[in-house]
């Protein structure tokens, strides 16, 4: 039965090679097969379009993720080409800015105010040379800022009021009460040496007083806080509003006396 | 229905790959299998081989009868070989032996189809192995445990 199996397989299979090789024997000659290849093209066209689906969506998915590493790309390069835009442009606006206050007369340039002095200290562009001496007065939009503390030929340092080391008489112009101001070292002001019982309201003006020589009066410091705290002793301390505004110190003029009418060179 | 569902997926995965990468043989692998596993099946497997082979070459190849042609050879010859063995020397082993030898011949066709020369040859015979052989491991591990099974 099996040798019977064995034999018929035989055949089959000679039978079969015989087939292939005259189907291949007439191969070159492909209008032949076309149509049966064609045939075969369009039976398997439903069965293989789950798998075309899939070929194209990987397809794309992959120019997906090839364009998006070419935009991040263009982006970092865009960042960076911001950067040196923006650098470039505030370089400029700055050099633009230094112009503008060198033209204004008599008015001095801050060219340094070092962040751990904030409060006490800044140095400005004019110094001997301009006619600015040791003591000066130095004003912000009117307001006394600070008195003129070392100067060079062509640099000054300018102690401003908010140094708890720089102490300037002062007249409350209402009542005409003497008193002193100074400096917390921290960007707060206060009059000092109030005594108990005096009484003051928010909104009056401080000035310069007549008692020390360099510092002419009558130059305008701020206005009275209504705050006021107490200190040791009998006297109370009052909050003082500068007029200067000390957060926007670019430029500042100073009171000299090298020149006519007691403006700088 | 098993002849059939391997000529489609082997089919799938050649359209998947757009026809760029060598695709394991796995039509021919579910036919050896098959054809080793079952002596009465022998001309079953073979027109299954016949016809399977007849369509990739139509689809595939343009060549109607080269697949054919080595799918039935192999068949043939495969059977052949192993049935002359004793029923105790039809071991695992031997098994994936047969199994690896049959691809030979087919394998050696689509390389020289797929354009590779020289050193190409090499390459591409290389890549084949790579996934012929898991492949064939498998299949003698299955025929291990059928076979077990039948001796309990």
């Amino acid at each position: 039965m099996a040798e019977k199996h064995q034999e018929k397989e035989w055949i089959h299979g000679l039978l079969m090679i015989i087939t292939c090789l005259l189907l291949l024997a007439a191969a070159p000659r492909k209008d032949v097969f076309r149509g049966a290849v064609d045939a075969a093209g369009l039976l398997l066209r439903y069965p293989e379009y789950p798998a075309v689906v899939l070929e194209r969506g990987a397809k794309s998915l992959s120019s997906w993720f090839a364009e998006k590493s070419v935009l991040v790309e263009r982006l970092d390069f865009l960042e960076k080409e911001n950067s040196r835009l923006k650098l470039a442009w505030s370089m400029g606006s700055a050099a633009h800015l230094k112009q503008e206050l060198e033209r204004y007369y008599g008015y001095a340039r801050v060219t340094l105010r070092e962040p751990l002095s904030w409060w006490s200290e800044a140095r400005i562009n004019k110094g001997a040379s301009d006619g600015v001496f040791a003591g000066a007065p130095v004003l912000h939009n009117g307001y006394l800022t600070g008195r003129i503390s070392s100067l060079g030929e062509n640099y000054s340092w300018v102690e401003l009021i908010t140094s708890s080391s720089l102490m300037v008489p002062v007249v409350i112009e209402e009542t005409r009460d003497l008193g002193v101001v100074a400096g917390d070292g921290e960007g707060g002001l206060w009059l000092l040496y109030v005594p108990e019982g005096r009484s003051y309201s928010g909104g009056m003006t401080v000035s310069t007083a007549m008692v020390s020589e360099a510092l002419p009066p009558g130059i305008p410091v701020g206005s009275l806080s209504p705050d006021k705290r107490k200190t040791g002793g009998s006297y109370y301390e009052w909050k003082v509003i500068p007029g200067a505004n000390l957060n926007q110190l670019y430029a500042l003029e100073v009171y000299g006396e090298g020149t006519e009418g007691g403006g700088l060179k | 229905m098993i002849y059939a569902g391997a000529w489609y997926l082997q089919d799938f995965l050649w359209v998947l790959t757009n026809g760029k990468a060598i695709v394991p043989e796995l039509f021919l692998m579910a036919l050896v299998i098959r054809a080793l596993g079952n002596e009465g099946r022998g001309v079953e497997v073979l027109w299954a081989a016949f016809l399977g082979g007849m369509l990739w070459d139509l689809r595939w190849v343009g060549f109607p009868g080269l697949s054919s042609l080595f799918y039935v050879v192999t068949i043939l010859m495969s059977r052949w070989a192993w049935f002359a063995l004793p029923q105790s020397g039809r071991t695992p082993p031997l098994f994936g032996a047969a199994l690896w030898a049959a691809f030979f011949p087919i394998s050696a066709v689509r390389n020289f189809l797929g354009g590779a020369r020289g050193a190409g040859i090499l390459t591409t015979y290389f890549l084949q192995q790579s996934y012929l052989l898991p492949l064939v491991l498998l299949a003698s591990l299955a025929y291990a445990w059928k076979l077990k099974n039948t001796d309990v």
